[in-house]
């Protein structure tokens, strides 16, 4: 916290001491306290345990019944990067076989400390999923530049910064602009060349810096320059490898450069555990998964429901020897054959391999932790609960998010759990994080607190079956659904006992009702409309109060839901 | 998958075929012994404990398994065209084992294959020698064991396009060639000699670390055999000199579709030759060609082989060899060395593979009729002892990594490995303007 004699009205936080009491502390994965308090103060944690004396200036949180986790800190990411022009040139003038380094990806020397924005999203958006501390790299080619290690708020990129160039981001990936080198092994060639003129400039630098008289003096060169820190294995290479291949071609690299290597980013490091045994190399693995199998089988199952009623008429006609080509309703249609379906099979088990990555690691006893370079905030609760299903341990799950990076990023002392003298890095969940349906109620970061409200289900309104209504007529309606509103307009009639009636939004045309079943003021409309090529069935639940209504709608049996209320016009 | 694949050296008895040594004649009704992945015996009546695999290969053909001097199966990357000289770049760096066409060629009868940089620079990348050993997912254990380096080079109307065309530098002319060749060996001699001199003290700085120029050194310290694609017989003559030059001997011309033309010369100098069966006119550079080429390359003395270049011939390789007996009356041993140890020769690797002798690797094809015959269908490749390719266990889908975010259009693409790959990757420097 920055004082100043300015004078200004600057609103100062109340209190820096806050103490949340009686809740399960999950001091690191695998030991819980129960009914334990934490206090913290001045951004570190000042005490841990029960019946503590709370400070007279906290602010104090209830969290009974609540867990208190150590923040989680994000092994590799592009958090708090403003966005970057791009540096390629494309300019014809620079020369294919001899281009500058910038244009061929080789930028060591970028640091990604000149690129913080203290407000760009992802810093909001991932300290919403718990996220305190991530390890940013900028993003590039080759040698993208140095990474540094950066708190998750902050007014400004000094507050962010915690530890600066810590570690070099590499890659195997070519040049933008097709110069040289614009292929894996222009790349891996590249690598070698510059890590032994690094090497030899550095020497040289040494001796000429001992003794210069009559000595040919160094030629600076800035990439090379910033390459000694890894030559001298001061810092890291986080070495971006995706798939076996890239792993196993950066570790080919290692091997004969020899710089420290952690693999970054990896999805399948599985296969290649027992050459990252041999070396302890660190692992950080992706928190990206393929999209899950499962929706892919929703998809098929329809097709083939709609298959069913298509395939009556293929019998008719003629049995086995059906074309392969079918004609629908909607156009002719490729008829799904076996040969598809084992391709199908394989692409399936292809994403329960990947998506077992985690607990394959944890069962050969490898330590991993997060990166998130590709990964949308949205989807780290998602994936982890995906990666668990698959196999993985809560304890390992835990460990990746806070003590395994602690330990790679060199923070153990200061960070991964929930002790005295840690910086105060804390989410707060209303239950077990790893509860589909847990919410996270508070982060702490760097001991300031910040807050997030429970989105509450919308409770239905509760039908009365004795209460007549009288639907007739014209009501203005509201569709809501993840933010967006379609409007709309239903036209009911009576006819004897019935209801007959359609609805127009300003997103489908005017759809006749099928059925309006009406219970009390409890009123179900089904109607069918075109959706995506086919037929869909929607289903309007709701509670009409007067002239007033409000419900839910069902589109193609649960693939789409969303509120709706409604008001009669006056006529 | 019912093969064994964790393994990389077997056991395997190949029982009473005729055995086609091609170093020591025909042998009737006779088997071969393959122990730890060497040869160990071959004779009549061997015997073996439970252990070890036995193939029975009464009424079929044993011979060498294939080997193909011109590929670029089971690598990612072909060409690095952005300069006319990158001897420095090693195609061996992206050896990629999950690459089905590496099992189609394996059904071809092919064990070993010289994974060749492309044709779009005048000094290429260095090569590598692999063992097709299909089902192993690291990529280093199909580099073969001490066979030497080999670096590709390219004469002709390629690089005239990539670079001079395609760029508007050197070289836009077959002169310009001969040039980028001797600027390129000049200053490998001028590093290798600025290295000399620090390394024996009588400099204070080591020069600066140039992977580049240190393979030129290298190449003419003899440590690296070239293999140059080429076609006009005037090219040829100009490389074979650049190299009498600078003392360089080691050599194999790709293609060498003039070959015809020059192969006295050519066996004078020493080189060798790898050429197709009967594949020209596809540019004007290949226009005046033979089918008669490899029988007259080894009626006159040039150790001769037969290559594929394409993930679609390498299947067939044994037909091909078949051709020169048509187009040149090759005998029948004549012709099975050129896909056996002519091509063992050419890459340095006659002491492990080529023929079927007690103490080299345990490399077999075994074919149902004689592999020159045009009802040949190969049964089984083994490859250091272990069989990569059972014709009675092929399932359809032979993949080994799948893409877990693969679509699935309604037409399977034609698979690109199956068309010439010499030129990969540089389409788009042709075609984008300047």
């Amino acid at each position: 916290m920055s004082s100043s004699i300015y004078c200004q009205n600057d609103v100062p936080d109340v209190t820096s001491t806050f103490a949340l009491t009686n809740a399960n502390v999950v001091v690191r994965p695998g030991s819980t306290l129960k009914n334990t308090t934490v206090i913290i103060k001045d951004g570190y944690i000042q005490q841990v345990g029960s019946n503590l004396s709370i400070p007279f200036d906290a602010e104090v949180i209830k969290a009974d019944s609540m867990f208190i986790y150590a923040g989680f800190i994000a092994g590799l990411s592009h958090i708090g990067l403003n966005k970057e022009e791009d540096k390629t040139d494309d300019n014809e003038k620079v020369k294919r076989y001899d281009p500058p380094p910038a244009a061929a990806g080789i930028t060591p020397d970028v640091s990604v400390t000149e690129m913080l924005d203290s407000k760009q999203k992802l810093i909001e958006g991932y300290r919403k999923e718990g996220f305190t501390l991530a390890h940013v790299v900028p993003k590039g080619r080759m040698m993208a530049g140095k990474g540094s290690l950066i708190f998750l708020s902050g007014d400004s990129p000094a507050e962010m910064l915690l530890l600066e160039d810590m570690s070099l981001y590499g890659s195997l990936l070519a040049s933008k602009g097709r110069v040289y080198p614009s292929t894996t092994i222009g790349v891996m060639s590249k690598w070698r060349e510059l890590y032994k003129q690094a090497e030899l400039a550095s020497q040289h630098e040494k001796k000429f810096m001992a003794n210069p008289k009559g000595m040919e003096r160094p030629t600076y060169d800035k990439s090379i320059k910033s390459l000694y820190v890894v030559t001298s294995k001061s810092i890291p290479v986080f070495f971006d490898a995706p798939k076996t291949l890239d792993l196993s071609r950066a570790m080919t690299l290692q091997k004969e450069l020899g710089f420290d290597m952690v693999a970054a980013n990896t999805k399948q490091a599985y296969k290649t555990i027992d050459r990252l045994k041999q070396n302890n190399m660190p692992v950080v693995i992706s928190l990206e998964l393929p999209k899950a199998a499962k929706d892919e089988k929703k998809k098929d199952e329809k097709k083939d429901e709609k298959k069913g009623d298509e395939k009556k008429d293929d019998e008719l006609e003629g049995g086995e020897n059906v074309a392969k080509i079918e004609r629908t309703k909607d156009g002719m249609k490729k008829k799904e054959d076996p040969e598809m379906k084992a391709l199908k099979e394989r692409a399936n088990k292809s994403k329960k391999e990947y998506e077992a990555q985690a607990a394959n690691l944890e069962q050969d006893g490898i330590a991993f932790s997060f990166s998130v370079t590709d990964t949308k905030a949205g989807d780290v609760k998602k994936n982890i609960m995906r990666m668990i299903k698959s196999g993985l341990s809560e304890d390992a799950a835990l460990a990746a998010l806070t003590t395994n990076p602690a330990q790679v990023l060199g923070l153990q002392q200061v960070a991964g759990t929930v002790e005295k003298g840690k910086f105060a890095n804390l989410i707060v969940t209303d239950t077990t994080y790893f509860n589909e349906n847990a919410n996270i109620r508070y982060v702490f970061v760097d001991g300031k607190k910040h807050e997030f409200e429970v989105k509450e289900k919308k409770k239905q309104k509760e039908g009365d079956p004795d209460a007549v209504v009288d639907l007739a007529g014209t009501w203005t309606v509201m569709i809501s659904a993840d933010g967006m509103d379609i409007g709309g307009t239903i036209e009911m009639e009576k006819s004897g006992d019935d209801y007959t009636g359609s609805m127009t939004t300003d997103m489908s045309d005017k759809t006749e009702f099928d059925t309006v079943e009406v219970d009390g003021n409890n009123v179900t409309i089904k109607m069918t409309t075109e959706m995506n090529g086919g037929q869909a069935p929607v289903v309007v639940d709701i509670v009409v109060d007067d002239e007033e209504f409000e419900g839910s709608v069902n589109i193609a049996n649960g693939m789409m839901t969303a509120d709706v209320t409604g008001s009669k016009d006056p006529n | 998958m019912g093969m064994s694949l964790s393994a990389q050296q077997g056991d395997v008895l190949i029982k009473n075929g005729t055995v086609i040594t091609i170093t020591d004649g025909v042998k009737e009704n006779t088997d071969v012994l393959i122990r730890n992945g060497k040869i160990k015996q071959i004779g009549e009546g061997l015997s073996v404990g439970d252990d070890v695999k036995v193939i029975d290969a009464d009424g079929m053909y044993v011979m060498p398994g294939i080997i193909d001097a011109h590929s670029h199966v089971g690598i990612d990357v072909v060409n690095e065209a952005t300069a006319p000289v990158t001897a420095e770049v090693f195609v061996g760096d992206v050896i990629n084992p999950y690459s089905v066409p590496i099992y189609r060629a394996l059904a071809g009868g092919v064990s070993v294959s010289h994974a060749m940089h492309g044709s779009a620079n005048a000094i290429g990348g260095q090569c590598e020698t692999i063992k097709h050993h299909y089902g192993e997912e690291d990529p280093t254990t199909y580099q073969m064991k001490d066979a030497p380096r080999t670096i590709k080079f390219a004469l002709g109307e390629n690089p005239m396009r990539v670079h001079g065309e395609g760029n508007g530098i050197q070289p836009k002319t077959r002169m310009g060639i001969e040039q980028v060749f001797r600027k390129a060996f000049a200053e490998g001699q001028e590093y290798q000699n600025a290295w000399k001199k620090y390394n024996s003290g009588g400099a204070q700085v080591a020069p600066e670390y140039n992977l580049r120029k240190q393979t030129l050194a290298d190449i003419l310290n003899g440590d690296i055999i070239i293999h140059c694609h080429s076609y006009r017989a005037d090219e040829i003559l100009m490389l074979m000199d650049v190299l009498g030059d600078y003392g360089v001997n080691k050599i194999c011309f790709q293609h060498v579709n003039e070959g015809f033309k020059v192969a006295p010369e050519l066996a004078a100098f020493g080189a060798t030759a790898s050429v197709f069966a009967d594949w020209w006119a596809y540019k004007f550079e290949v226009y005046y060609s033979t089918a008669y080429n490899a029988a007259i390359l080894t009626k006159n003395g040039v150790v001769t082989s037969i290559n594929s270049d394409s993930g679609e011939l390498i299947r067939h390789l044994y037909h091909e060899a078949g051709k020169s007996q048509k187009y040149g009356d090759l005998t029948d041993n004549e012709a099975l060395r050129l896909i056996t140890l002519n091509p063992a020769i050419q890459l340095g690797i006659d002491d492990k593979v080529g023929s079927l002798e007690v103490g080299k690797d345990g490399d077999v094809a075994v074919f149902n009729n004689h592999p020159l015959s045009i009802y040949a269908v190969p049964q089984y490749t083994i490859v250091d002892g272990i069989v990569r390719f059972d014709i009675n266990e092929d399932p359809d889908d032979m993949r080994l990594d799948i893409n877990p975010d693969e679509s699935f259009p309604a037409f399977h693409e034609l698979n690109a490995h199956d068309e010439h790959r010499c030129m990969e990757g540089v389409y788009e420097f042709l075609f984008h303007q300047h």
